[in-house]
């Protein structure tokens, strides 16, 4: 097998069994065994950090950290758009008597700000270490 | 961007994973800048000038309407 189709491979199996890992533990959780999820998620964890290190050469490099920026760039954004849509139309909405607020949607709004909140801090932090 | 890293990986003699391992970068990335479809960082096209031996703006050039 060539280098390039191990790098390959190598790239794919680690996603994979960090895939793996999260896919394990929230359905465990779903069946009722939440210890056996956080195992399956530390174990699937482990081993995708052991591939990592005894992979020889980078298995990710700066491109994969602009496609990481750029895609976090465009959740962010999508997220704003949304919330600056969803939060004051249904807010609207209930102030005018016209729908219950529903609440399924708190967590989120909490989730939402605290999200932001962390954000801003981190531009601010940015900010402030190129200074 | 356009480049001659291909040109001049292929003068040396050197294959894309080769490169990738001198400059500490994955061959993905070689292969996505020789495409032309991938630009790399200013570290890593200095990287690329000190491999070579050659200014940046013999191996990087912009395009008309990235100027």
């Amino acid at each position: 097998m060539s280098d390039s189709s191990n790098e390959s491979k190598m790239r794919k199996v680690y996603m994979g069994l960090w895939g793996l890992s999260g896919v394990s533990l929230a359905s465990l959780i779903v069946a009722g065994y939440p210890l056996a999820g956080a195992g399956a998620f530390v174990l699937f964890g482990l081993a995708a950090m052991v591939s990592f290190r005894r992979y020889d050469g980078p298995l990710f490099d700066e491109r994969d950290e602009r496609r990481q920026e750029k895609a976090s760039k465009r959740t962010l954004g999508i997220m704003g758009l949304t919330s600056a849509i969803v939060f004051p139309g249904t807010t609207a909405l209930w102030g005018l008597d016209i729908i219950e607020w529903p609440v399924w949607l708190s967590p989120i709004a909490f989730f939402v700000a605290g999200l932001t909140f962390v954000h801003v801090g981190s531009m601010m932090y940015e900010a402030r270490r190129q200074e | 961007m356009k480049n001659t890293v291909r040109k001049n990986r292929e003068n040396r003699g050197i294959t894309q994973g080769e490169l990738a391992e001198e400059l500490d970068v994955t061959r993905q990335t070689v292969n996505a800048i020789e495409q032309e479809k991938y630009s790399p960082s200013l570290e890593l096209a200095i990287k690329m000038s000190e491999f070579f031996e050659k200014p940046v703006k013999k191996l990087f050039c912009l395009e008309e309407g990235e100027v």
